[in-house]
């Protein structure tokens, strides 16, 4: 229901230029970062990397933080998970402040993450020791076929390559059943073409289970293909230089008039952004 | 197709032998030809070596070093890795206590002599603390190095899936690290063994480093001396070989890049 | 300059400076250099141990220092006798003190050697804990005694007594060990008791911690435990310069016999400048009494050496009989026997 609402809130905009949206508010949000600043210190001077970043998202959204690389959005992701801790600012999850990371919350890396002294079954039933036997080895069997790596249940992480290491830990992510998703660039390593493969993977799995998803990318058509919302970030230190609605129905076609339009919306606050 | 292979084969112990042959033939060539009075040629270690089988101390005396580098060891890795895990693990910890083992590492175990006498005694609880001690130093220095080196990645996902600080050095941690440890224990091990003639110089009465020392004291038994030197070498090898399989599990092989 | 420029200098320079201070602080040249010298020219080295039973060899080096003449061989000190008896075989030194089975067994192993003068007498003694159960010999039975060699006449006195005790050998457990490990062994109770030469005897007097048992006269008149050995070769090609060695030697051994004032300089420069000991220690070895060692009647006998081998064959150390004169050489002893004594006072600088 509360869903229903937001989304109907959020203004559907049936001219062609793009707008700003208003983020849903505090009390319905599934995640609210208010006023978040992150300054490192670095070899005895201070770096700031995020200035003032206050965003919300609501319950099974599909947010994308797009931005130049080095913006701070890694950083950003990483307060939000709580691995990091803001200068200024605090970051609310379900109206509690996040303290630390939290078996519901996780981080999907960069790195591929995966470990690799483990195998796929292992790496996937990594967060499930409080389960029985039983439950585990069915929802391992469950998450290594829904992200289609039957077959390579015995296998380790060196013997796969790097598309099967990423859907592995996403399968790893999932399976503990969290309620929300933070990806930090998963697909960047990989080839174009296993790439797009990736994506229409991340969404099918998304409409499956609808998590709440916080997804990093540099990628423009990355973004505008996957996300509800793409918040687009300026260059260091990172502010938030603009919110787009994607109101397209999946599944997308990225030939629609539409999407070229968002596109070259977003192009433009990008050189914006390049400039800034 | 079938001959590339088979000639791999046969010349994996084909070169190593003929390597030592050749070995074998300068040794005899070059004693002979210097005349000298004390190194044995090849064929006098072998006689010297067909004396200690017929004596029955061959067996004996190897077993014995092995039992005491067993224990000594052992004892070192039980007690080595879960500290070097914690100081790894607490770089305040290991601030303390750096400078303290690196003072103490580069102290041949031949300098203990006198302490272990004074503390264990004469025999074989004396020449076990050496091996120990010799042991101990490179297991916890490199345990230390494998916890630092696990990438911070692993630990932040490790706490993501909600681990307590004592699972997650245990579940993530250890196994992350255990490449870096394994190669530790392999190098540990071949401390472990090449100390062990100092190790048998406190008053023990058997062993291959007791062959050695014994033999050199009983006048011009050089002979044995070479020959206990070469089983030393044996023995030395078949250990690492041995160790080595464990490098070759699975659940380690991750860590080391060449594969063939 | 580039980076490889600078690290080759500090490379290259470093070892250049650690080898000059080397050099200048370390090495003794005299000992390098002489095997450069032409033969007839050479002087030759003389290899021994810091134990007092080989005293009179630093004596004789420095007392014949002072005198008119040159010195007459190269003193090398060695930490123990498996390192002699490996430069004694393959010639790096001529002449050595080693203990009496040792010179026996070597040459009965076919090492060309022939013992020519004795280092002294007395000298060695069986020390037990000072506080401990043992109060007469009888009282080892059961008991760990450390001996420096299986080649020893520390050994050979242990089993003397056990004759006239009556026990048997397998009732009293030898381990060998280093002596400079049997003091603090002793302290710390790891063995009951050693029997050893001086200094070691003395030192675990003067720390508090031992009592000696016995010394070893007790069981053996005129015991005698260390003994010069020249290498065959020396002996034919120089016998002159054999001789002169034994002459000083048997004056040194004439010297120290002069009386309590002239121990106690030998323990002064011997302690430091020869074997890095403290010269308190070996004056006590010296004086305490003042015939602890003694260092007259130095001539081999035939009596004494055939009962070392006696008891050698008997305790399993030596396979087959060697007969005296195969092994020793007396004319250098004979000449030796008229001189006397240096003629050189304590803190002098002329000797004769």
């Amino acid at each position: 229901m509360a869903q229903t609402v937001s989304t109907l809130a959020s203004t559907f905009v049936a001219t062609s230029k793009v707008a700003s949206v208003p983020q849903p508010k505090p009390l319905q949000a599934k995640l609210c970062a208010e006023g978040v600043t992150m300054i490192f210190k670095r070899n005895g001077s201070y770096v700031p990397v995020l200035e003032d970043v206050t965003l919300s998202a609501s319950e099974g959204e599909f947010v994308c933080l797009l931005g130049p690389s080095g913006c701070g959005k890694s950083t950003f992701l990483n307060i939000l998970a709580g691995f990091l801790v803001p200068t200024q600012g605090r970051v609310l999850i379900d109206g509690k402040a996040v303290r630390g990371p939290d078996p519901r919350r996780i981080f999907v890396f960069q790195e591929r993450g995966v470990f690799p002294w483990l195998t796929v079954s292992g790496n996937i039933g990594f967060g499930l020791f409080k389960c029985s036997k039983k439950e585990r080895t069915s929802r391992i069997a469950y998450y290594v076929d829904m992200v289609g790596l039957q077959g390579f249940e015995g296998a380790y992480p060196h013997e796969l390559s790097g598309g099967m290491k990423q859907r592995l830990e996403v399968a790893r992510a999932l399976a503990v059943n969290p309620d929300m998703l933070f990806l930090d660039e998963p697909f960047g390593a990989l080839d174009s073409i296993t790439r797009l493969t990736m994506r229409s993977e991340l969404l099918r799995i998304w409409e499956a289970e609808r998590k709440t998803i916080i997804f990093v990318t540099h990628d423009i058509e990355e973004a505008i293909q996957l996300a509800d919302r793409v918040v687009v970030m300026s260059t260091r230190p990172a502010r938030i230089q603009r919110i787009v609605n994607i109101d397209i129905i999946r599944p997308r076609d990225i030939s629609s008039r539409r999407y070229l339009e968002l596109r070259d919306g977003i192009l433009e606050e990008i050189g914006l952004a390049h400039k800034g | 197709m079938n001959a590339p292979l088979q000639f791999d084969r046969w010349e994996r112990y084909f070169w190593p032998l003929l390597a030592i042959n050749i070995t074998l033939a300068l040794w005899y060539f070059s004693v002979r030809w210097s005349g000298t009075e004390i190194f044995p040629s090849p064929l006098d270690v072998e006689r010297g070596m067909a004396e200690l089988v017929h004596r029955g101390l061959l067996w004996r005396y190897t077993l014995n070093s092995l039992s005491r580098v067993a224990f000594g060891y052992v004892s070192a890795v039980l007690i080595g890795i879960p500290a070097g895990l914690v100081l790894g693990w607490y770089p305040a910890a290991a601030d303390m206590v750096n400078p303290l083992i690196q003072v103490i590492r580069p102290v041949s175990p031949i300098a203990w002599i006198p302490v272990s006498i004074a503390w264990f005694g004469i025999g074989d609880t004396a020449a076990t603390f050496l091996i120990f001690l010799a042991s101990f130093f490179p297991i916890i220095v490199a345990t230390m190095n494998g916890v630092r080196n696990v990438p911070s990645m692993y630990r932040c996902a490790g706490r993501n899936f909600g681990l307590s600080p004592a699972n997650l050095i245990a579940k993530v941690v250890l196994p992350a690290a255990l490449p870096q440890i394994v190669v530790g224990l392999r190098i540990t091990l071949g401390i472990a063994w090449l100390v062990v003639v100092a190790a048998e110089m406190i008053a023990v009465d058997s062993g291959l480093g007791y062959l050695v020392i014994d033999s050199r004291n009983s006048g011009k038994r050089y002979d044995l001396v070479v020959a206990a030197m070469i089983l030393i070498g044996l023995t030395g090898l078949g250990l690492d070989i041995a160790i080595r399989r464990i490098e070759k599990l699975k659940s380690v092989r991750w860590g080391f890049r060449n594969e063939h | 300059m580039s980076t490889r420029t600078r690290i080759l200098l500090l490379v290259f320079g470093w070892l250049g400076l650690i080898s000059g201070l080397h050099s200048y602080l370390n090495v003794n040249w005299a000992f390098i250099l002489n095997d450069y010298l032409p033969l007839e020219k050479r002087k030759f080295t003389v290899a021994y141990i810091p134990v007092t039973c080989h005293l009179v060899c630093p004596v004789t080096d420095y007392i014949s220092k002072f005198s008119k003449g040159d010195e007459i061989f190269l003193p090398k000190m060695f930490q123990g006798f498996p390192e002699i008896k490996e430069a004694l075989i393959s010639n790096r030194v001529q002449a050595a003190f080693v203990v009496a089975p040792l010179a026996i067994a070597l040459k009965s192993q076919g090492v060309p050697i022939k013992v020519v003068y004795l280092g002294h007498r007395y000298g060695s003694a069986v020390v037990v804990q000072k506080d401990g159960p043992i109060r007469t010999f009888a009282d080892m039975r059961g008991k760990v005694i450390a001996i420096p060699s299986r080649f020893s006449d520390e050994r050979l006195i242990l089993y003397r007594a056990m004759k006239a005790y009556g026990i048997r050998p397998n009732e009293i457990k030898m381990v060998e060990m280093a002596p400079p490990d049997v003091a603090g062994a002793l302290a710390t109770k790891a063995i009951d008791a050693f029997s050893m030469g001086e200094p070691f005897p003395s030192e675990a007097e003067m720390g508090g911690f031992g009592r000696i048992l016995f010394h070893a006269r007790e069981y053996w008149p005129d015991y005698m435990s260390c003994v010069l050995v020249v290498r065959q070769d020396m002996i034919d090609r120089r016998p002159e310069a054999v001789q002169t060695l034994v002459d000083g030697i048997a004056r040194s051994g004439l010297w120290l016999e002069k009386g309590r004032s002239y121990r106690e300089n030998a323990a002064d420069f011997v302690g430091r400048f020869y074997y890095n000991q403290d010269p308190a220690l070996l004056r006590w070895a010296l004086t305490k009494p003042l015939d602890r060692v003694l260092y007259n009647r130095l001539a081999p006998r035939k009596a004494d050496f055939d009962m070392v081998r006696d008891l050698m064959i008997e305790t399993g150390v030596l396979k087959k009989g060697i007969e005296f004169d195969e092994y020793v050489d007396l004319r250098f002893a004979d000449h030796a026997s008229i001189k006397t004594a240096w003629n050189y006072e304590p803190g002098s600088r002329y000797a004769q």
